[in-house]
């Protein structure tokens, strides 16, 4: 367009050095040639001491999309210089209005072979989002440059002037966000005809405020420098860029990050297809400081993937895990943790086939909830949806889950098809026993229908070591039991089959244990609980309760444990119907048994009673049906007004205990029960 | 074969009749008062006094109960009307004293203190199903947008844990729903001036 433009200049100097006259005036209605039509044309040039004095005005000018209508177009130039095959002008001036730069006035300089097709043009003062914006173009023939070194452009009328030469799509996308800062851009762009073959882009954005609608994207103060060196060949672009952001801050659901304390540099180069949209990365190489250090290499398009690797090198797991990894685990068991040791990473992917392994060293997971803990985790994890396996081969030191401790162990296990099984029996040291799991299968984690299984045997562990961990009195016996099948799925596990704890010479089996939301809000478990055979002395020495002899079966139904505590049960202990062993009662564990059915303890000493050791009974027994905190209690036989807790018989002296309280708080129990089990021993009747 | 038939007959009756007792008899009263009573405590004495429409609305309630139940079957009426005094005497109850219930609203209550500003600034809001969202996320800091969202998540995670354990603690289960939505209506009527809830699929805002 400037080269046609040219050329009528050209053609109207040439008129006016024809007719040898120091002052030529030309006006033209309207004229039009070929996409451009002027109105009220007006050209008048002058002889001067420097040469040729070239004004021309138009009322308007219709120019070809986008510049469009351009109105009060005033040129010109004080020193127009025409040789025989080169022009020359040294100071030219145009001014103009259009709707999208406004009210513009541009000074230029040109210099054009018109024979050669060969034009340099230099403009400065051209407003562009309130700023002077300077360029120089060069024109050979169908080759071309352009330079331009802008001063800081503001964003917000950038975005104004530029959205008349956006797509609708662009626009609309545009509008949904605000975004305020400067831009400065330095760039040097070559090409042929309406093909660019090389660019040079410097862009420096600074102050950089930008928000979509639901600010789910967010920068704030951000200062960015991007480097981009591109050129083109049939269409294929080759590219490289620099990217370094070094102050501000920024969101991007769920992901923050502090620009100032972390700032980020990306490198990377590849290749573009233009007409196949086929796109290639290689060497990419993004550097959080301080966080994470990760290179990469893709092959495929902006919609698929066809060849993706990323390697992390040995990286601190605690930044990795408070920037880049707690972000996506919100609300989840594994939210708040404190971590330390190194985790590197390798990602492989061809097409929608992956494979992904971790290495950790000497890693420490420790929440902070107090729910779970692991130190020295050490070993490599494989992860992999190929029907070829990898290996995992993953150890640690030691761990706690709640109160229970677990010792070293070492896992083997290979992952095949988004799925996890051991490739040998894993052995899980668990207080002074294990847990020896056969076999473990788990699949798709983290995703909807998520679930593992395993099944395995727990080999004795003493309960001394249960109940200290957990704060219950002090018990004896063993805990095992063979797991036929533990499964997880929807936050709840399962675990069919029975565990066995030998407890008081007697065996107390657990059914039905379910854990629901074991690391949630409010972990629940559920239970029911057979006591058989257990020997009371045997019971109540351990519990320091006085002496009874006999034995004890019971059962809790639907027990259940919210937050570790019992809050359902239906529950009873008694003696077995037809127990043929020798039922004696001391005088203590009456008094005893008195407190906690809600009696008067002592009122054996203050009667005759005293005179006796112990007595003999038929039956003992309590039940408790615990619901909404309170325990509905019941014994071994109804009696007048109550309930018999112990029921004489046998030789004498036989003695009835009979509990009158039928519904009592259950924290009232349970401090009659403990104060019970922690007064001081037996009372010596002289 | 005649007692057989009574037998039969009166063991039907009775399951109808506590099929019936528990759909109509959801104490609609009592889950107010407690669901009040936890977010009293859980929210602290700032917020608003228990409004007039409360009153209204479980009048409005009972009578819909009424209502209801004259419109039924008749046998169910009846059945009702010869197991009342037992229903009536044990007046519907909401149980809300347990270990776990109180380890939930000891959780809500002292993360309040670190919600409260984002309920005044309208970053987070009451939904219309008893839980809280991210209303505005224009006005969390940047550095704080996480932390929110983990409070967020953390709270309607107790929430929820806390209306599932307060129909279980109570014998139903399947009172959940209508235990969620009672606290979501008592949350939005309790919540303090200038604070954000939905209703009717929108926003609101509480008047001062």
């Amino acid at each position: 367009m400037i080269t046609r433009f040219v050329i009528c200049l050209s053609i109207l100097a040439f008129l006016a050095t024809a007719e040898a006259s120091e002052n030529i005036k030309l006006s033209i209605g309207s004229w039009s040639f070929e996409d451009i039509h002027a109105k009220n044309l007006q050209f008048e040039i002058n002889l001067t001491a420097q040469g040729l004095a070239l004004n021309a005005q138009a009322d308007s000018v219709d120019l070809v999309a986008p510049i469009g209508k351009v109105t009060k177009l005033k040129l010109h130039c004080n020193e127009l210089i025409i040789l025989s095959e080169s022009f020359s002008c040294a100071s030219g001036k145009l001014s103009f209005f259009q709707a999208e730069l406004g009210q513009q006035k541009i000074s230029f300089k040109v210099e054009g072979e018109p024979e050669k097709d060969k034009y340099q043009i230099k403009i400065k003062g051209l407003k562009l989002a309130s700023a002077n914006v300077s360029a120089t173009a060069y024109l050979n023939r169908q080759y071309w440059r352009l330079l331009t070194n802008t001063p800081k452009l503001k964003i917000t009328e950038l975005i104004k002037a530029s959205s008349p030469y956006l797509q609708e799509q662009q626009r609309l996308m545009l509008e949904n966000w605000e975004a305020e800062g400067t831009i400065k851009l330095s760039a040097d762009i070559a090409g042929r005809s309406d093909i660019v073959k090389t660019a040079t882009v410097q862009l420096a954005a600074t102050s950089l405020n930008i928000t979509d609608e639901d600010s789910r994207y967010v920068t704030e103060d951000v200062a960015i420098l991007i480097d981009l060196d591109a050129k083109s060949n049939k269409q294929k672009w080759q590219w490289k860029t620099n990217v370094s952001v070094g102050k501000g801050q920024a969101y991007g659901e769920p992901v923050f990050i502090d620009f100032d304390a972390t700032p980020v540099n990306f490198q990377a180069k590849g290749s573009w297809q233009q007409n196949t949209g086929s796109l290639v990365i290689s060497n990419a190489k993004l550097n959080q400081k301080n966080v994470v250090k990760v290179t990469a290499n893709f092959k495929g398009s902006t919609e698929k993937v066809e060849q993706l690797n990323i390697t992390m090198a040995k990286t601190k797991v605690t930044k990795l895990y408070e920037n880049w990894l707690q972000p996506f685990v919100l609300g989840t068991a594994i939210d708040s943790l404190e971590l330390a040791g190194d985790l590197s990473l390798q990602y492989h992917q061809q097409s929608k086939n992956y494979r992904l392994s971790l290495a950790l060293d000497d890693m420490f997971v420790d929440d902070t909830l107090n729910r779970f803990a692991v130190d020295g985790i050490n070993g490599t994890l494989g992860w992999t949806n190929y029907n070829y396996p990898m290996t995992t081969d993953l150890q640690w030191n030691k761990a706690t889950m709640y109160a229970i401790p677990i010792g070293q162990t070492r896992l083997k296990a290979k992952s095949i098809s988004s799925s996890l099984s051991l490739t040998q029996a894993w052995d899980i040291p668990i207080f002074d026993g294990k847990l020896k799991i056969n076999k473990l299968d788990l699949q798709r984690p983290g995703e909807e229908g998520s679930k593992w299984t395993f099944d395995g045997r727990l080999t004795p562990i003493s309960m001394e070591k249960v109940s200290n961990a957990l704060g219950w009195p002090l018990l004896h016996g063993k805990l095992s039991g063979v797991i036929p099948n533990v499964k997880y799925s929807n936050k709840n596990i399962k675990v069919d089959g029975a565990l066995t704890v030998n407890l008081f010479e007697g065996t107390t089996v657990i059914n039905n244990l379910q854990l629901d939301q074991p690391f949630g809000a409010l972990p629940l478990l559920y239970a029911d609980v057979d006591l058989k055979e257990m020997n009371l002395s045997t019971l109540s020495k351990t519990f320091d309760f006085g002496e009874i002899t006999g034995k004890l079966e019971g059962k809790i139904q639907g027990l259940r444990l919210a937050n570790w505590r019992p809050v359902q049960l239906d529950a009873y202990f008694a003696t077995p119907e037809n127990d043929k062993s020798r039922h004696k009662i001391s005088q203590q564990a009456i008094n005893n048994l008195s407190k906690v059915g809600g009696g008067v303890g002592g009122v054996l000493q203050r009667s005759f009673l005293r005179f006796f050791k112990d007595f003999s009974y038929k039956r003992l027994g309590l039940s408790c049906k615990l619901y909404n905190e309170v325990c509905e209690m019941a014994g071994v036989g109804e009696a007048e007004n109550g309930y018999y807790i112990v029921k004489g018989g046998g030789l004498p002296p036989r003695i009835n205990v009979v509990g009158y309280t039928r519904r009592v708080d259950w924290p009232d129990l349970i401090d009659r029960l403990k104060a019970v089990s922690e007064s001081s021993g037996p009372v010596v009747i002289e | 074969m005649k007692q057989l038939k009574w037998l039969t007959s009166s063991v039907m009756g009775l399951m109808l009749v506590s099929c019936v007792t528990i759909n109509i008899y959801f104490p609609a009263a009592a889950a107010e008062e407690a669901a009040d009573r936890i977010i009293e405590d859980v929210w602290g004495p700032e917020t608003q006094a228990k409004d007039p429409a409360k009153q209204e609305s479980t009048t409005s309630d009972q009578q819909s109960l009424l209502i209801n139940t004259t419109k039924g079957d008749l046998a169910i009426s009846v059945l009702n009307w010869l197991v009342s005094p037992t229903q009536a005497a044990a007046s519907p109850n909401i149980n809300i004293n347990s270990p776990a219930i109180n380890a939930l609203q000891a959780k809500m209550k002292a993360r309040h203190a670190s919600l409260k500003a984002y309920y005044d600034s309208g970053a987070i809001g009451l939904t219309e199903n008893g839980f809280v969202t991210i209303r505005d996320a224009k006005a969390i800091p940047l550095k704080s947008r996480n932390t929110v969202k983990g409070l967020v998540a953390d709270e309607n995670k107790d929430r929820s844990a806390l209306y599932a354990e307060i129909a279980r603690a109570n014998g139903h289960p399947e009172w959940q729903s209508d235990i969620q939505s009672t606290f979501a209506r008592r949350w939005a009527s309790k919540a303090s001036s200038g604070w954000w809830y939905q209703s009717g699929g929108s926003w609101k805002q509480k008047q001062k």
